[in-house]
Parts: C-alpha cells; sequence; structure tokens
C-alpha cells in the first residue's frame, strides 16, 4: 500500500521498486563504498558495512572526489549497484555516474518526508515522484498521493 | 553519431538538464580525473577503451595521478596492476591527453588567460583554479570531464557565472602558520558552510599553504571557489584553537611507519625547499614524494649528485599514493604526512596518519 507520494526532481528517468536505505550523513562514493562489493565503508556514515546493491539509496548528497562517478558505474556494471538514488541536492558526480549507468535519480527530497527508513518505494525517475510503500508488493498501484515536498 | 559522441553527448545532457537546461560553452582546456586503475578497476578501464576507439579530444587535456608509477616500480607493485595502469595511461594518451599524470597539472602545463572556461575534474585543482588562477569551472565528474574534452564544451552554469562565486562569509584568520593549518582550516571551513567564503588574513599563503587549502576544501566540500580579503556582509573568525577538533579526528600520535608527502603533488621549487630545509639531516625512516614525472627530473637535472637514496627519499612519479595499492602490498598500516587531504583518504582507507607539518618532520624525523 502507498503511504505516501512525495515530489522531486527526476534528473535520469527509469522505474524501480525497491526497500529504502537511507543516511542522514553526506556520502563520498571514492573511498566511502567499495566498487567490488557495493558496501558501505565509510565508518562515519549510518549505513557503515550495508550494501548498497539492489536498493533504493538515499543519501543528503554527495561530498569528495570526482571519481564518485566511476564508483557508480562500477558498481553497476558488477550488478552491485543501487536501483535508484534518491537526493536533496544532487551534484554532476551523480548525475552523469547514474546516467551513464542507467540508474533513476531524483533529487530536492529532504531526509525528514522518508519518516521510516524500512520502507519500500517506487522510484520514478521519469516524473521525479517517490512513491512510498508499507510493503513490498507488486500489485501496489503506483498512482500518486501528489504531497508537496 | 559514434559510441564516443553519442556517450559524451548523453553525459553531458544529463548535466544540462541538472544545471535546469542550461546552454553550453566552449572550453579551453580539460583535466582528467579517474586515472587510477585502483579506482576505476576493469570496468572504467572497460569504459575508457570503448570510448578510445572511435573517438579524440577536441581541447588541449592533461590527466590526473595514476595508481602506481609505471615508469620506476620501485616499490615491486604487482605486475597486473602495473599493466593495466599502463593501459589506462596509453589509452587516455592515444585519445588526446598530454603526458602529465598529475593533480597539479597547473604547475607545468600550460593555463589558459583568467576568466577563461575550463573542464576540470581534480577536486583541489578546482579549487586552486578557480581561486588562485581565475579560471572558470565547476568541479566536474570524472565523466563531465571526459565528456567535456571530447566535445570541447560544458554546461554554461554554475562557477561559470561570476554571480555564483560571490563570498558569502569572511572567515577571519590571525595567520596560517604552515601547511597542516592550512588543510585543517579547510576541513573545518567545510563543516561550516556550502557557499564560496573569503578567507581575510593580513599574511599570504604559501605555494604549499595554496596546495594544502585546495586539497582539503576539495576533498571533504562541494564549495570549489574561495577568495582572499573580500569584503562581505557576514564575519566569523576561527582561532587556531578551534582546529583542536579536527586534528584529533584526522591525527592520531601513533608513530608512522613511513612518511609520505606531496599531496597535492609537488613542484620541482617544493622539492627543492624541503630538501634544502632537511640540509646535511638524513630521515630515519622511508619518505616517499609524490610528483610529476618532470617535476623529479628537473630537480635531479639541476642537483644530479644529491644522494636520494642515503636520505631515505623516494620518488612515487606521476602517481598518488593515497589511491594506489602501494601501501597494502608494503603492510604499512601507519603513515605520517602533511596533508589533511591525505589524512582524510587514508582515515577511510583504515590507514593511520601522523599530521606532522614539514618542519616538525625534519625535527622530530630525521637525524
Amino acid at each position: 500500500m502507498i503511504v505516501a507520494s512525495i515530489k522531486g526532481r527526476g534528473l535520469v528517468e527509469g522505474i524501480v521498486r525497491g526497500e529504502i536505505i537511507a543516511t542522514r550523513q553526506a556520502l563520498s562514493f571514492l573511498g566511502g563504498v567499495d566498487r567490488l562489493t557495493g558496501k558501505i565503508v565509510d565508518q562515519k556514515n549510518d549505513l557503515y558495512q550495508e550494501k548498497v546493491g539492489g536498493k533504493v539509496l538515499y543519501i543528503p548528497k554527495s561530498v569528495g572526489s570526482t571519481v564518485g562517478a566511476y564508483v557508480i558505474y562500477a558498481m553497476s556494471k558488477r550488478k552491485l549497484g543501487p536501483k535508484a538514488i534518491i537526493c536533496k541536492d544532487a551534484d554532476s558526480m551523480l548525475v552523469t555516474g547514474c546516467a551513464i549507468s542507467g540508474i533513476p535519480l531524483i533529487d530536492g527530497i529532504s531526509f525528514s518526508k522518508l519518516f521510516n527508513s524500512k520502507l519500500y518505494a517506487i522510484v520514478n525517475g521519469n516524473k521525479g515522484t517517490l512513491d512510498l510503500l508499507d510493503e513490498m508488493n507488486n500489485s501496489d498501484q503506483t498512482e500518486s498521493l501528489e504531497i508537496k515536498s | 553519431m559514434s559510441y564516443t559522441k553519442d556517450t559524451s553527448e548523453r553525459i553531458l545532457t544529463s548535466l544540462a538538464k541538472y544545471y535546469g537546461e542550461a546552454s553550453r560553452i566552449k572550453i579551453f582546456s580539460a583535466h582528467l580525473s579517474g586515472v587510477s586503475y585502483e579506482n576505476i578497476g576493469d570496468e572504467g578501464l572497460y569504459f575508457l577503451r570503448q570510448i578510445s576507439n572511435n573517438g579524440k579530444f577536441s581541447v588541449f587535456t592533461t590527466a590526473n595521478p595514476m595508481g602506481a608509477d609505471i615508469y620506476d616500480n620501485t616499490f615491486g607493485i604487482h605486475d597486473k596492476f602495473i599493466e593495466k595502469q599502463k593501459e589506462i595511461a596509453q589509452t587516455l594518451i592515444k585519445l588526446g591527453a598530454v603526458e602529465s599524470f598529475t593533480c597539479t597539472p597547473f604547475d607545468y602545463f600550460p593555463t589558459p588567460k583568467p576568466f577563461s572556461h575550463v573542464s576540470w575534474a581534480e577536486s583541489s585543482a578546482v579549487v586552486y583554479g578557480n581561486t588562485f588562477l581565475n579560471l572558470l569551472t565547476n568541479k566536474e565528474s570524472s565523466l563531465s570531464a571526459l565528456a567535456s574534452a571530447i566535445l570541447g564544451e560544458t554546461i554554461n552554469s554554475g562557477l561559470h557565472h561570476q554571480k555564483n562565486r560571490i563570498p558569502q562569509i569572511g572567515f577571519k584568520i590571525e595567520r596560517i602558520k604552515n601547511e597542516v593549518e592550512a588543510g585543517l582550516y579547510a576541513y573545518h571551513i567545510a563543516k561550516l558552510i556550502d557557499v564560496p567564503f573569503s578567507i581575510n588574513s593580513y599574511k599570504p599563503m604559501t605555494s604549499l599553504m595554496k596546495k594544502a587549502f585546495s586539497g582539503a576544501l576539495g576533498a571533504v566540500s562541494n564549495v570549489s571557489v574561495f577568495r582572499l580579503n573580500q569584503v562581505t556582509l557576514h564575519n566569523q573568525e576561527i582561532k587556531p584553537s578551534d582546529l583542536k577538533g579536527e586534528k584529533m579526528e584526522l591525527s592520531t600520535d601513533e608513530p608512522g611507519e613511513m612518511i609520505i608527502l606531496g599531496c597535492p603533488h609537488w613542484n620541482h621549487y617544493e622539492i627543492g625547499e624541503f630538501l634544502s630545509k632537511l640540509g646535511n639531516k638524513r630521515l630515519k625512516k622511508d619518505c616517499l614524494i609524490a610528483c610529476y614525472k618532470g617535476a623529479c627530473q628537473r630537480f635531479i637535472e639541476k642537483n644530479s649528485t644529491y644522494k636520494f637514496t642515503k636520505k631515505h627519499i623516494l620518488f612515487f612519479k606521476g602517481a598518488c599514493p593515497v589511491f594506489s595499492p602501494l601501501l597494502k602490498e608494503l603492510g604499512v598500516k601507519k603513515i605520517v604526512t602533511d596533508s589533511v587531504k591525505a589524512a582524510h583518504y587514508y582515515k577511510l582507507r583504515g590507514i593511520q596518519v601522523n599530521l606532522k607539518t614539514i618542519n616538525q618532520i625534519i625535527n622530530q624525523e630525521a637525524q
């Protein structure tokens, strides 16, 4: 069942459904994520040791090295990349890394909108919408309730 | 359209969408990141191979350091890595990049005149170029700089416009005493704000301080330009005591097994200054200096009798020891460095760092 629908800005197209993992901390993909395992290795991040593979990853923003775009691409080629990335503020690293990897990307969504990080979501990169679901059920309707973020 | 142009177009189109469908602008040069095999792996190498099959860079293009010194593998980094790293280097040269492999391209390669539009992707060089050379560049991703090098243009947005480069806050710093302090000030400021700022200080920064500040800021912040001694509406003082927490966060008291210098890359003047300060002393442990290949050559040409090995000094040419298998292969887990940028990334890689200034290194680590 759709619990809420949040409107952001779709930057890379694609529609996927998956479990959300969310962090309040900015993430450096280079050095902060292991491209060989898809695991977050930044000990300061509250997703430390979590794997991003197959998940809808929420970060407020990325920071640090510009090489992060290659890290996203390499994880995606190894099928260890996130299904989608949602953030508050995107940057060129996230945009180009996701574009070349075919990972839907939405920005303009703050952490407080994800009131329960154990939720599932339907990410629509074409429309820039994030539908929050209370369980992973393929029969869920995808029509949005359109709550302004 | 070829795969190379098509991919480059796709990258810049996605970026234009991010910037609100902004137009494109011609660039005078590009600087690429994503050169170390340690960082981009087989997937990145495969991508570069594909790009190089039917395309060429259309503007002057330099490239970042590699993951190993392929010219002189003194440390015996394993053959497979060297082979792959050589292939990345050859692929970039085939595409038209000059054999630069440095994070400080402004030290040896022609930079366009001030207010020229460029597309640079090394975060420390972006801050340095915007701030000290008055170039106009956003912090490009590895992929967008590559696409820009192919197409000869970038998106006309962000720091390409003067209105986005105006400092919003001034930080009064009495004086920056050394390169470690410079890096720590940048590390501290990165936690305070996310907009261009001014450093208001009566004492000018040395070349090492400029590099250290730019390196640290680029590593931990998305702010890619600052100004010196500009009038701002809001002002705040930062004292050396504010840096204690930052140093505790990055540095330990553990004696390092090796000294690592040259982050960002040193030029031959900076190498010469360090060796001149070292004088007749000899370092007690191996000291690795990372630099552009030509910087090392220039120094050796002028000082052909200098006994580097007796002094325990080794060069890591055209390479970056941070994003390299070097320390893992040597079994080194604790290092000494004067670079806050290096300390930040080493910490993420599980290496313990003891931050010391060059003067402290000479006083405490040499005899």
